[in-house]
C-alpha cells in the first residue's frame, strides 16, 4: 500500500497533467486517428472491395463446385441406378437369350433326330425297294436265261435226235391239233 | 394301150380259167402279156398270190409246205383235209433249220407247226 502511493506519487507529473505524465501527445494522437480515419477509409475504398469481391467470386466458384459436385453425385447415383437397372435388365434379358437359345437348341436337335430318323427310314425304305426290285430283276434274268437254256438245249437235242420217223409223229401230231 | 384292170378282177378272171380246165401256161401266158402290155410286170408277185386266194375260194388250194424232213406221202392226205381243200397242190420245201414238225402256208393263212416255231414261242415268253 505505501509502494503503490509512492508510484502514483512519482507518476504524478509537476504540472497536474494525467495525459503528459502517461507521456501522450494529444496533436499527435489526433494525426494518428486522422491518418487511421483516412487508411481505414482508402482501405474500405480501393482495397476491400476488390478483396470482398475476389472472396466472394471464390465463394460463387465454391458453391458452384459445391453445387456441381452434388449434382454430379446426384447425377453418379442416377447413373448407378440407372447402370443398376439396365444390368438387371440386361441380366433378365441374358437369361431370357440362354433360355431360349436352350430351348431352341432342343428343339433343333430334336427336329436334326426326327430328320435323321425320317431320312434313314427313307434310305432302309428305298433299299428295301431296291432290294425287291433287284430281285425281281434277277428272277426275270434268271427266268430268262432258263428259258434261252432250255430253249438252246432243246434244240441242240432235238437237232440230233428227231428222225424221219420221229419227225412224222410230230407232224401228225401238229397236224391233227390243227384240225 | 388296153383297159387298166384291177388286180383282183384279174386274178379271179385267171382263176375262173384255170378251174374251167384251161391250162395253166395259157392262162399265164396271157396274163405275162397283159402286163408286159400295160406295164404292170412288177405286180406279178402280188398277182400270184391274189390269184391263189381266187384259187382257194374255189376249193383248189397251193399250200407252201416246209418241213425238216421229206414229207411222207400220208402227210399230204392229212394236209388236205386240214385245209378243207377240193383240190390241194403242194409246193414243198425242205429246211433242216426248222428242227422238225410241219409249217403249212395258204392264202390268208398260216399254220407253223414246227418245233423251231415252238422255241421261238419259248424264247418269246421271256420276262
Amino acid at each position: 500500500m505505501n509502494l503503490l502511493t509512492q508510484f502514483a506519487q512519482a507518476a504524478e507529473p509537476a504540472s497536474g497533467d494525467v495525459f503528459a505524465a502517461l507521456g501522450i501527445d494529444w496533436m499527435m494522437l489526433i494525426f494518428q486517428t486522422i491518418a487511421f480515419v483516412i487508411l481505414v477509409w482508402l482501405l474500405g475504398k480501393f482495397v476491400y472491395p476488390i478483396l470482398m469481391k475476389t472472396v466472394d467470386a471464390r465463394q460463387a466458384e465454391i458453391e458452384a463446385g459445391s453445387k456441381a459436385a452434388a449434382e454430379a453425385e446426384k447425377q453418379a447415383t442416377e447413373a448407378k441406378q440407372a447402370v443398376d437397372k439396365l444390368m438387371q435388365q440386361a441380366r433378365r434379358d441374358a437369361t431370357d437369350i440362354v433360355t431360349t437359345a436352350k430351348e431352341e437348341a432342343s428343339a433343333a436337335i430334336e427336329a436334326a433326330e426326327a430328320k435323321s430318323k425320317t431320312r434313314a427310314e427313307r434310305i432302309v425304305a428305298d433299299a428295301h425297294v431296291q432290294i425287291e426290285k433287284d430281285i425281281v430283276a434277277a428272277k426275270k434274268a434268271l427266268h430268262n436265261e432258263t428259258l434261252e437254256l432250255v430253249a438252246l438245249a432243246t434244240e441242240k437235242v432235238v437237232g440230233k435226235t428227231v428222225t424221219a420217223k420221229v419227225d412224222d409223229a410230230v407232224i401228225a401230231a401238229a397236224v391233227k391239233g390243227a384240225k | 394301150m388296153a383297159v387298166r384292170l384291177s388286180r383282183r378282177k384279174m386274178a379271179a378272171y385267171v382263176a375262173d380259167k384255170l378251174v374251167a380246165g384251161t391250162p395253166v401256161s395259157e392262162a399265164l401266158r396271157e396274163v405275162a402279156a397283159y402286163l408286159q402290155d400295160s406295164g404292170r410286170t412288177r405286180e406279178q408277185q402280188l398277182l400270184v398270190r391274189d390269184i391263189e386266194a381266187e384259187m382257194a375260194d374255189r376249193g383248189v388250194v397251193v399250200a407252201d409246205v416246209a418241213s425238216a424232213h421229206p414229207l411222207d406221202a400220208s402227210i399230204t392226205d392229212q394236209i388236205k383235209a386240214m385245209t378243207g381243200a377240193k383240190s390241194l397242190q403242194l409246193r414243198q420245201s425242205v429246211d433242216e433249220s426248222l428242227l422238225g414238225g410241219i409249217r403249212v402256208d395258204i392264202p390268208g393263212k398260216r399254220f407253223d407247226g414246227t418245233i423251231r416255231h415252238k422255241l421261238n414261242a419259248l424264247r418269246a415268253k421271256q420276262l
